[in-house]
């Protein structure tokens, strides 16, 4: 019986060497403020946010960004900015009900025309453009004319046999732009 | 000085309660390895071993002793039912010294992400089926938080905290006795299909009844796919 123990025990350490080649390179990360370019520092800085802010890297196979993530009045903000410190976009975190309600219905047109089944799992308006609109924006909330707005939806859905997750980004009107598929990670350490 | 007597006997009797509660300190080393059938059903094959190092009381009554106890070997079929929830069942079979069980188990696994960790849900049934003794039957039900130390979410090369807190309900011959379990590991993720986990299990069991036992288990788990 004891060889079985030491089976489990001595085949662990044996294998990993075989397995951690396989590494997809795709993560976010945590950032000291010091690592991030000084305009994206500055840029934040400026917007009034009062909370903490916490920087994050984003690495994929195919692009490099870093974001900065705060909560302020209670909801969630995402600023996105290329390596250089350029701004790229901003993300506010919103109830879908909050959505403009012909958007609203527009964006669940869709979904119940291409899914049999679907439930709403975040709701993100996005807005880019000149980062002195951004800003002024940030500051005071007004949406001018300038400013691209676009709504990112990630639902969880089920078409025939396929349940998947998608992120999908709709034009200021509620007309569809684009989606990607979520890869769901692997749960098996939640579930053995 | 009726009431000092009066402490001075509850101490006492506390004192040989606690004093009557036990422990056993080893080793878990689990292992792990999932194959993908397709993109909805799946089977794990697990191995667990459990080696006792020390037994004794909270009395101060301890033993040093290397013993073996028990190893598993489990084949679970799961299949995807939602995004990320799956419904599995399987077979177990438990070798002890000079006993062998077998336990068929049926569960459900429900996974939240939430923006910062994500938390599973696990719902279980298990029937064990002794030479002597009646079938056990068991309820749970576990609560597991997988919390990334760098970012939100683990990615490849990063460490994660993974707890979890079960309750077990156990059935056997008219007798009714509820454990309780509490994991705080430690982990890293080679890749998402590669992980590997250390800590502590612990489990205390008996808790309905007056003297409780409890297990303190170094836990090594090791999750990969191939």
């Amino acid at each position: 019986m004891k060889k079985q123990f030491f089976l489990t025990a001595l085949i662990c350490p044996l294998l990993i060497y075989n397995i951690t080649g396989q590494t997809k390179f795709e993560r976010e990360f945590r950032m000291r403020t010091d690592d991030v370019p000084l305009i994206a520092q500055q840029f934040i800085d400026s917007a009034g946010f009062t909370g903490r802010i916490k920087w994050f890297g984003e690495e994929s196979q195919t692009e490099k960004s870093i974001e900065a993530k705060t909560k302020f009045n209670g909801t969630r903000y995402s600023i996105e900015f290329d390596t250089l410190g350029n701004l790229q976009d901003v993300e506010i975190e919103i109830e879908f009900d909050k959505i403009p309600e012909p958007v609203r219905n527009n964006i669940s047109s869709y979904f119940s025309s291409v899914f049999d089944n679907y439930k709403i799992i975040k709701s993100q308006v996005q807005y880019s453009g000149d980062k002195n609109i951004i800003l002024q924006f940030l500051r005071d909330k007004t949406i001018g004319s300038k400013i691209v707005t676009r709504y990112e939806i990630v639902v969880n859905s089920q078409k025939g046999k396929a349940r998947n997750r998608y992120e999908f980004t709709f034009t200021d009107t509620g007309d569809f732009k684009n989606r990607s598929i979520i890869i769901i990670r692997n749960f098996d350490n939640l579930e053995h | 000085m009726k009431h000092y007597l009066i402490i001075f006997g509850l101490l006492v009797t506390s004192f040989q309660l606690f004093s009557q509660n036990t422990y056993r300190i080893g080793n878990l080393p689990t292992l792990n390895i999932r194959m993908s059938l397709n993109d909805y059903y799946r089977i794990n094959f697990q191995t667990q071993s459990r080696l006792s190092m020390m037994t004794g009381d909270f009395g101060g009554i301890s033993n040093s002793d290397f013993e073996f106890l028990l190893s598993d070997y489990s084949l679970i079929a799961s299949r995807r039912i939602g995004v990320s929830s799956s419904l599995a069942g399987g077979y177990l079979i438990r070798f002890r010294v000079n006993e062998i069980n077998h336990r068929f188990i049926q569960q459900l696994t429900m996974v939240n992400s939430l923006p910062a960790f994500r938390i599973a849900h696990r719902i279980s049934t298990d029937q064990t089926f002794h030479q002597t003794d009646p079938m056990e039957f068991r309820l749970r039900y576990r609560l597991t938080a997988d919390i990334p130390l760098s970012g939100h979410s683990v990615d490849p090369g990063e460490f994660y905290l993974k707890i979890s807190n079960e309750f077990l309900n156990k059935f056997q011959g008219g007798s009714y006795e509820l454990e309780m379990r509490f994991v705080p590991l430690l982990g890293y993720a080679f890749t998402d299909d590669n992980k590997f986990e250390w800590g502590m299990d612990y489990r205390v069991n008996s808790l309905v009844h007056q003297y409780q036992r409890s297990k303190f288990w170094f836990a090594v788990k090791w999750f990969i796919e191939i």
